[in-house]
C-alpha cells in the first residue's frame, strides 16, 4: 500500500474514533446528570465522562485529546449555556495539562490512579478559579477543601473504571489501519 | 496506539507509596474543613450581584425575613437566627440554594449563572474583647 493512502486511513481511523469518544463522552455525563442525587454538597460530581478524556489523552496523544475537550465545552455550551460551558472548558483544559506534566514529566514513574485523581482534582480546581474570577470573589475558593476530596474520590473511581473497560475498548484497534 | 496500561516502559496502574500520596491529600482536605469550621460566626453577611455590593446585612442583629434586591427578582434571599441562604433562584442547577445556611466567617454562597454572591465576614480579628 503506498505511504499517503495509509497515512489517510491512519486518519480517517483516528478521527472516527474520536467522534465515537465524543459520542461516549456525551453519554456518560448525560447519564451521570440523572443519577447524581440533587441534595448532594454542591458542585460534587464524578465527571464518568473524564474516563474517556483520560482514554484519549493515555492512549491516542494530545491533539484528539483537545479536540474532545473543545467539543465537550461546545456541547455543554448548546445545552446549558455560556457560563456552564466555560467552567467546561476551564475544567477540562487544566485537567489535561496537568495530566500531562505528570505523564511526561514523570517518566513513566506515577502511577495511572495518581494522574487520574491529580486530573479530578485539576478539573475541580480549574472549574473554581474560573468561578472566582467570575464573580471577582476569592470566597468561592471556600469550596475548596471539599472539591479537593470529592476530586480525589472521583479520580479513585473513574481511574478504576478506566482500568476495567480497558480491555473492551482496546479491541476497537482491530479496525486501526495495518 | 502509543502505549498500553501493560507496557512496562509506561507507568503502572497503582504502585504502594500511592497509598500515601492519597492520605497525605486527604489529610490536607480534612485539615482544610476543620480550619473552616472552627471559624467565628460571622457578623457581616454581604450581597453583590454583577460584582458590585446591593445590600450589606448586620447579621447578629438582622430579623428572621426572606427578601429580594429591587430589580433582580429570579433570586430570593432569608435570613435566620443569624444565618443566611439563597432560598429560591431560576438558575439551572440550583447550586447556591443547595449551599444552605450559612453563618460562619469566610463562608460564601454563589449562584454563578446570576452572578450573585452571598459572602460573609467577621469584624476584623478581634477573638476577645476584655472591658
Amino acid at each position: 500500500m503506498p505511504d499517503s493512502q495509509h497515512r489517510r486511513r491512519e486518519l480517517t481511523y483516528k478521527i472516527v474514533l474520536t467522534a465515537v469518544l465524543f459520542a461516549l463522552a456525551i453519554v456518560l455525563s448525560t447519564v451521570e446528570n440523572m443519577i447524581t442525587p440533587t441534595q448532594l454538597f454542591a458542585g460534587v460530581k464524578l465527571g464518568l465522562s473524564n474516563i474517556v478524556t483520560m482514554y484519549c489523552l493515555f492512549f491516542m496523544g494530545v491533539r484528539p485529546t483537545a479536540a474532545l475537550v473543545i467539543l465537550k465545552a461546545f456541547f455543554t455550551l448548546l445545552t446549558r449555556g455560556l457560563i456552564a460551558s466555560m467552567l467546561a472548558l476551564a475544567g477540562g483544559t487544566f485537567s489535561v495539562l496537568i495530566m500531562l506534566l505528570l505523564l511526561w514529566g514523570g517518566r513513566g514513574k506515577i502511577s495511572y490512579l495518581i494522574i487520574s485523581i491529580a486530573g479530578a482534582v485539576a478539573h475541580n480546581t480549574g472549574q473554581l478559579l474560573v468561578a472566582s474570577w467570575l464573580t471577582k470573589s476569592a470566597y468561592t475558593l471556600y469550596y475548596f477543601p471539599i472539591l479537593l476530596l470529592s476530586g480525589v474520590g472521583a479520580g479513585i473511581v473513574t481511574g478504576i473504571t478506566l482500568r476495567a473497560v480497558m480491555p473492551a475498548i482496546k479491541r476497537v484497534s482491530e479496525y486501526r489501519p495495518k | 496506539m502509543r502505549n498500553t496500561m501493560q507496557d512496562t516502559s509506561s507507568p503502572k496502574f497503582f504502585k504502594k507509596s500511592d497509598i500515601i500520596i492519597i492520605l497525605l491529600i486527604l489529610l490536607a482536605a480534612i485539615g482544610f474543613l476543620l480550619w473552616q469550621r472552627a471559624m467565628p460566626a460571622a457578623t457581616t453577611a454581604t450581597i453583590s450581584i454583577d460584582s458590585s455590593v446591593r445590600r450589606t446585612i448586620d447579621l447578629s442583629t438582622a430579623k428572621d425575613e426572606v427578601f429580594r434586591i429591587d430589580g433582580y427578582d429570579n433570586i430570593a434571599f432569608e435570613i435566620k437566627d443569624g444565618a443566611i441562604r439563597i432560598l429560591e433562584s431560576d438558575c439551572h442547577d440550583r447550586i447556591c440554594v443547595r449551599v444552605g445556611f450559612i453563618s460562619k466567617k469566610g463562608q460564601s454562597a454563589v449562584c454563578l449563572p446570576n452572578r450573585t454572591v452571598v459572602e460573609l465576614s467577621g469584624d476584623g480579628d478581634i477573638d476577645v474583647v476584655i472591658s
